[in-house]
This record gives C-alpha cells, structure tokens and sequence, in this order.
C-alpha cells in the first residue's frame, strides 16, 4: 500500500486546502478527520482487520491502498453536483484501466448522517435509490446502447457517464446480513460493471471467485448467501443485488429506478410521482437558472 | 528559445528502457520544436547497484550535463533536460539554484527523492536527489537549492525516514487530491519555474516507468496543472523515467501522451 503519513501533509506543509472530491485509499487514510475518518475506519475495520469479509477482491483492495472515496455531506442539490462530479472522476480514471488488478479501484461513497434520515434497511435503500435516480438526472452522458433502460430485464445495470456501473447498497441497519453493514454510515460500493464480469464473470476462474464469496457470505452473515444473488445477465435481476433484503425471503417488488427513456415510455410506473421524480425535475430546473 | 539536452550515459539505471525512453522522447521533442538536441553518455546496461558504485560511474555524465546546462542559462536559452532516471538532476538542480536563486522547483513525481546515505533502504542514488541538491549530503555535484524552493507535486509513495527529512526542510507537498491547477498557479506566484517530471507521477497505463504506484495523474489533469503556469515563466523544463517499450509502436500512445501533457509548456517563452 502506498502511504502518506499523517505528518508528511501537517499544516505547515500543505499547501491548499482545496482538494478534489475523488479521493484516494492512502489521502483519505493520512488526512480525514470527523465522520470521514469515522468512516473510514469503518470500512478499514472490516474489510482489513476481519479475515472471514466475504468479498475477497474487496479484501484484496484495502490491503494494496486501492480504494478510492467520496465524501457526501448533505442531501442537497449542490451535495448532488459534488457527488456526480466525483463519480465523473471515477469513471474517467475507470475508462482508462489498463487490465491490472493492481489498479482496479472500487470507489466508496459514504453519506454524512446529516444526508439521510432513515432505521430500516428498506428506508436506506430507498434513500439509495433516490441517490442513484438523482445521479442519472445529473448525468450528461446517454445510456449506453447495450444496457437495457428497463431494470425488469436481466440485462440492465445502472449507468453513469456512459459507464455501466455495479452499486452495492450497505448500511447500518443490516443485522442478519453483516456482509452489507460496513458501519454506522450509509455507503455505496460502486464497481464498474465490466471489472466486475472480468474478475468474477462466467468462466471457470470466475465461477470459483463467486463459489469461494458466496462460501465465504454464509459463514460470515451466519446464512446462505441470498437468493437474488446470481450472474449478471443471466438469471438474477441485477437491481435486487444493489439493495438486498436483511433476512433471505422471496422478492417480488419492483425497482424504483426509472431512465429517462423509461420515464418517457411509462405512464405508470409505481414510483414516477414520488420524491425522486419531483427532485429530478427540480434538479433539472435548477441547472438551468 | 529551447535547448533539448538529453542523457545516453547509465545514471544509476537498475531497469533497461530509460535510456531508450529518452532518446525516443528527445527525438519526438526534435521534431515537435524543430531543433537538434544534445546528447551526452554512452549507453550501458542496466544493474542494480548501490548509489556509492553507481554515482562514480554516471560522473562523466553528469558533468557534462551539468556544462551543457549551464550553458544554455548562459545563453538565455530555457533548457529541455531529458534524462533516463531522476538521478541526471544531481547534475542540473544545483545549476538551477544558481541561476535562478527565486525561482520555484516543482518535482512532479510520485516519491519524494529525499533520502540520504543515512536513510535510503534500497542504495538507489535515484532516490537521493532532491537531498543531495539540498545540501542534506554530498554528491559532489553541488548543492544550493533550498527545500522552501521545492514543491512536490503528486507525491504519494514516500518512505518514513524520508518523510521526517521532508518535514524537517519544509519542503511543500501537493499530494495528487491537493494538486489542482489553481493550487500550483498560487504556489509558484510569480517566481521562475523549474519543473522535473518523474513520469512515474501518472496513472499506471499511461506512460510506462518503473516506479510507478496507483492514484496518480491522468494525462488531462497534469496537462491542465501545466496550463495553469503563467506563461514566460518557465526557465527549465526535465522529463524522466519513460520506460520505452518494447517496440517503437507501443511507444507511439505514450509518446503522444508526453506531447500533449508538456504542450502547454512549449509556447514560446519570454525572459523572466
């Protein structure tokens, strides 16, 4: 793990202190402070100091510095603006990856308990729902033309910046699934959807990975790994493995995300007059004055 | 007006590829300013050794370094150093903090090269120069730069002994989250500038060099912080460690990469 020591960035030694909203495992590690090092530490505690974490890669990327983090301070539109400029960051620097594992940084968000109101897991999720629909509303990209818009196909997967991306929804409301608590802040684990089918996809080495995380789930979360959990593209809807349930059980509800050609094609979809929808044209109002 | 001075002598080299990544760099920079450079040193193969083997053997090199660079301050040109390792600013730094005793150097690279004799683990002079130009030890190519002079930019690998040594100097950190282009315009003021570039401070898959780490520069990034230097004053300009590939058409990305993170750099100057 490369590192900058405490020390090394003292106040006398710094420079500025403007710094850039995508920051690196090893800056975060030297230089937070508050509930950033609060999460932080959080994070560090169970992926590096708790051997049985189920997601190995995870493990993998604590250990050589390799995560890279976004702070979320509010719930507002500017914190919104920050977040996106820092997931546009990420993205760019993911685009570029040269195939090395050694430089396959997963991207943690963590959301200030000022950000979020919520006790149960389906109130996180629903807040990180909200988060990922007000994200693509700030998004000046378009959806890529091999992702399906509509969540119900096994093939979607959330975009950003033309980037098919994998968010895993934690929070600290999950009891029986301790592999998606990772403390007491409200986290997205984003992964570029491509890295993701590359080290875990269908293949021999990769149906290995998924078999050793999944072994892995149910001696950690002290039950078998989720039914919802399956294989990109094939047989599980990629949306029900962003947010998944506390306890195993059946799923039959339906994602509250909508694309924007979504939006356009359906009159009635259970979630188009919620908060998310209003805030989404809000934003784009807003953007414009 | 430019000068392209360019390093073919090992200088501390413990990987082969340096050598050969400068002087595809310096034939790229001939064609792009139209001028001729001036090379010095005689290929060698590459070894691991330790600074007290390597800095005896690299001595012709860096002198003649050192004289090519001082002439061209001389003659008001603004010198282009392009060097196999980091090592060659043994010979140019000192120049620097003669010629230009304000000026500000900016150490774009993603260690600190400031160990010592006393502190370096591996023996590798590449590592110890920043030190030695500050008088920390003796290379016996001169001294003279002093630390409130150095800014590091994109540092993120250092080690612990080596930190206390940067701490105790006062040498100024831009680490690569603190490293925007207004940070750099507002610490270099309206000071000369002398920028050293380790292109181990980029991204991994960007520029092959063999020091690289994670979290560094894309290219559109140390490209903007170079766009934000006033233009006129830029007195000096180093560009090391390009690890040529194997074939000259895999050096076509990096090379172009080089070409257009430097661009900025290479309007024409005024005289400080």
């Amino acid at each position: 793990m490369t590192t900058i020591a405490n020390d090394l960035l003292s106040t006398e030694q710094r420079v500025t202190t403007s710094v850039t909203v995508l920051q690196s495992q090893p800056y975060v590690a030297a230089t937070a402070q508050g509930w950033h090092r609060e999460a932080y530490n959080d994070v560090s505690e169970r992926l590096a100091n708790e051997n049985g974490f189920p997601c190995v890669f995870s493990k993998n990327a604590i250990r050589k510095g390799l995560l890279k983090f976004i702070f979320v301070e509010g719930n507002g539109l500017q914190d919104m603006k920050r977040l996106a400029r820092g997931l546009m960051a990420f993205v760019e620097v993911s685009s570029d990856w040269n195939g090395d594992l050694n430089t396959a940084y997963p991207l943690v968000v963590a959301f200030s308990e000022n950000a979020i109101s919520a006790r149960r897991v389906e109130e996180y999720h629903a807040f990180g729902w909200r988060t990922l629909q007000r994200l693509h509303s700030l998004d000046n990209q378009p959806w890529p033309k091999e992702v399906p818009y509509d969540p119900s196909s096994t093939a979607w997967s959330m975009c950003f910046s033309g980037m098919p991306i994998f968010c895993n929804m934690s929070n600290p409301a999950h009891q029986s699934r301790a592999s998606r608590n990772l403390g007491k802040h409200f986290k997205l684990v984003i992964n570029p959807r491509e890295r993701f089918d590359k080290v875990a996809g269908d293949t021999p080495a990769g149906r290995r990975a998924r078999a050793n995380i999944r072994d892995r789930i149910l001696t950690y979360d002290g039950q078998p790994h989720c039914p919802q959990l399956g294989s990109y593209g094939e047989d599980s809807l990629e949306w029900w493995q962003y947010s998944l349930s506390d306890k195993n059980e059946i799923r039959t509800d339906r994602c509250p995300f909508k694309s924007d050609q979504s939006l356009s094609t359906t009159q009635n979809c259970p979630h188009a007059g919620d908060h998310s929808a209003s805030e989404r044209a809000g934003e784009k109002g807003t953007e414009t004055t | 007006m430019f000068e392209l001075i360019v390093s073919q002598g090992r200088i501390a080299d413990r990987k082969d590829r340096t050598i050969e990544g400068a002087l595809q760099t310096a034939r790229m920079l001939e064609d792009a300013l139209g001028l001729k450079g001036k090379y010095f040193g005689t290929p060698e193969p590459a070894k691991t050794d330790d600074w007290t083997l390597s800095l005896p053997e690299a001595e012709q090199t860096l002198a003649c370094l050192q004289a090519a660079i001082a002439d061209s301050i001389e003659a008001s040109r603004t010198p282009i150093m392009v060097a196999n390792t980091c090592s060659a600013s043994l010979a140019s730094l000192p120049t620097l903090a003669e010629r230009y005793p304000e000026a500000i150097l900016l150490w774009v690279d993603a260690h600190g090269d400031f160990n010592t004799p006393d502190t370096t683990d591996s023996g590798y002079l590449g590592g110890m120069v920043l030190a030695g130009a500050c008088g920390l030890w003796d290379s016996g190519h001169g001294k003279g730069l002093r630390p409130d002079q150095v800014i590091l930019v994109g540092a993120r690998d250092i080690d612990a002994e080596e930190l206390a040594q940067l701490r105790r100097s006062g040498v100024r950190i831009l680490p690569p989250e603190e490293a925007t282009p207004n940070a750099v315009r507002e610490a270099v003021g309206k000071a000369p500038v002398w920028i050293h570039v380790d292109w181990d401070v980029m991204e991994p898959g960007h520029i092959p060099a063999d020091y690289s780490v994670p979290h560094g520069f894309l290219p559109k990034q140390l490209r903007e912080i170079f766009q934000a230097i006033p233009s006129g004053q830029l007195v000096g300009l180093e560009l090391a460690e390009f690890h040529a590939p194997l074939s000259e058409s895999e050096s076509r990305a990096p090379l172009k990469h080089i070409l257009s993170i430097i661009d900025p750099l290479l309007e024409p100057e005024a005289v400080v």
